[in-house]
């Protein structure tokens, strides 16, 4: 054996040793060597490198891990949400361009491209954020699988729920459509928001929301979104009101409260000049204009939002808990 | 074409994977290395890669159905596997399995003849 084959054999070995764990690493070495020292006997280095193939897929069949993210078993689900979110996503994009393109159609070759970097960046991160709620959902469930390691009997077989206990796909549908609209609105045209008025040539808006502190306010709103998609999500899994679905639906409206509370009472999400820049730009042919200019008061405004979002939260809840309780089953138990 | 035998090669394979294991348990009454059980299956025209077999070893080990020592009184260390008594139940069990199993695919083979 001259020193090359010696050198290629400590690599071919380091390869499929670097990638086992390491308290097999020892002894997997040894009969690595075992065997390409019986090998050689009757084949030339070539011909066992041949046959034994791929470092990376030798060390692979040592470790006999998982090798999935996403399990069969929630597949189908997550396809499925998938779909729904990519779909939301470019038709968010795309109507957010429309719009753009529809207020200064001087700038649509910019509006285009910035629509089509986009649709990357947005598809990109709408794929990684699913891939990883749905990796999460499937480790942690691995856990509770692993706790009972009960045999399968007819009596696990769940009653088929209730009508009404029933959470419909349309519905969550609908959810995560809105959710994920008012996402891509907020991302990508928050100045929109607010009073709109044109000449007859140009669009004029003047957004009610802070514009100058929006880097600190967008954050809060995007992870109350993503509380209430996450909460989505289980409802769609589930597809029944159950404990999970409602522990889920508690936590996640209990965290879009609190943020809620945090960007309307704490941070300034207010535009200060709203006001100002109305008197200045809207015509007096607006009829409201004074009693709108007079009535404005941020702190009622804020209060009021606040008010709506904690009893619409509350109702939620409120429903989520009486239907789960009246005619849904805990997980698991008969 | 080569689709089909994409195909074939990987139904095959799936054919086989299943009778690797009673494969493998029917040879270690007597202790061998890995490289010899390789060779004397072969010789019995069951191919088996050596990248499949050598990690199968070390799961039956931990599954208990094989135990393993290494021998270093020769030129070069080597690690003998043999059966435990829990393998030569287990062996005998799927045996008893496979048998049944051929009886019964002969007979719904012969029907569907083509």
């Amino acid at each position: 054996m001259t020193d090359r084959d010696r050198e290629l054999i400590n690599r071919y070995v380091y390869e499929v040793t670097r990638r086992v764990p390491k308290e097999q690493r020892d002894e997997i070495e040894l009969e690595l060597r075992e065997l390409i020292g019986d090998m050689l006997e009757g084949l030339t280095l070539d011909q066992v490198f041949a046959k034994l193939g791929d470092p990376a897929v030798f060390a692979r069949k040592y470790r006999e891990d998982k090798n999935y993210v996403i399990s069969p078993e929630y597949y189908d689900n997550y396809v499925w949400v998938m779909k729904i979110v990519l779909i939301c996503v470019w038709a968010g994009l795309f109507i957010s361009m429309v719009v753009q393109c529809i207020i200064d159609y001087t700038n649509i070759f910019y509006e285009t491209a910035r629509f089509i970097s986009g649709l990357m960046t947005g598809s990109v991160g709408a794929f990684g954020a699913v891939t990883l709620v749905f990796a999460f959902m499937e480790r942690q469930k691995i856990k509770v699988e692993l706790k009972k390691d009960k045999a399968w009997t007819p009596d696990m077989l769940n009653p088929i729920p209730a009508k009404k206990a029933r959470i419909s796909r349309g519905d969550c549908v609908a959810s995560l459509v809105f959710i994920m609209i008012f996402a891509c609105i907020l991302i990508f045209v928050p100045q929109f928001i607010g009073a709109c008025s044109t000449d007859g040539k140009e669009v004029t808006c003047i957004s009610i929301f802070n514009m100058d502190r929006w880097g600190m306010i967008l954050p809060v709103f995007l992870i109350a979104l993503m509380a209430a998609f996450v909460d989505e999500i289980i409802r769609l899994v589930a597809g029944c009101y159950c404990r999970s679905v409602m522990l889920s639906s508690i936590i996640a409206n209990g965290i879009q409260v609190i943020l809620s509370a945090l960007v309307l009472k704490v941070l300034p999400i207010w535009n200060p000049d709203f006001v100002f820049e109305l008197e200045l730009n809207l015509s007096e042919s607006f009829h409201w204009k004074e009693q709108l200019i007079n009535r404005w008061n941020a702190d009622l405004v804020s209060d009021i939002i606040l008010g709506i979002i904690i009893i619409a939260s509350a109702i939620e809840v409120g429903l989520t808990v009486y239907r789960t309780l009246r005619y849904g089953r805990a997980l698991g138990v008969r | 074409m080569a689709e089909e035998k994409d195909l074939m090669a990987n139904l095959t394979s799936e054919l086989r994977r299943g009778t690797l294991i009673l494969s493998v348990l029917s040879q270690l009454s007597e202790a061998k290395y890995g490289y010899a059980l390789v060779q004397s299956l072969e010789e019995k025209g069951v191919e088996i890669d050596p990248n499949t077999l050598y990690p199968l070893l070390r799961r039956l080990e931990k599954q208990g159905l094989l135990s393993s020592e290494w021998d270093v009184g020769e030129s070069k260390p080597r690690k003998y596997y043999r059966r435990t008594f829990l393998g030569d139940d287990i062996y005998r069990e799927l045996k008893a399995q496979w048998e049944q199993l051929s009886v019964n695919m002969e007979r719904i083979l012969r029907e569907g003849s083509i």
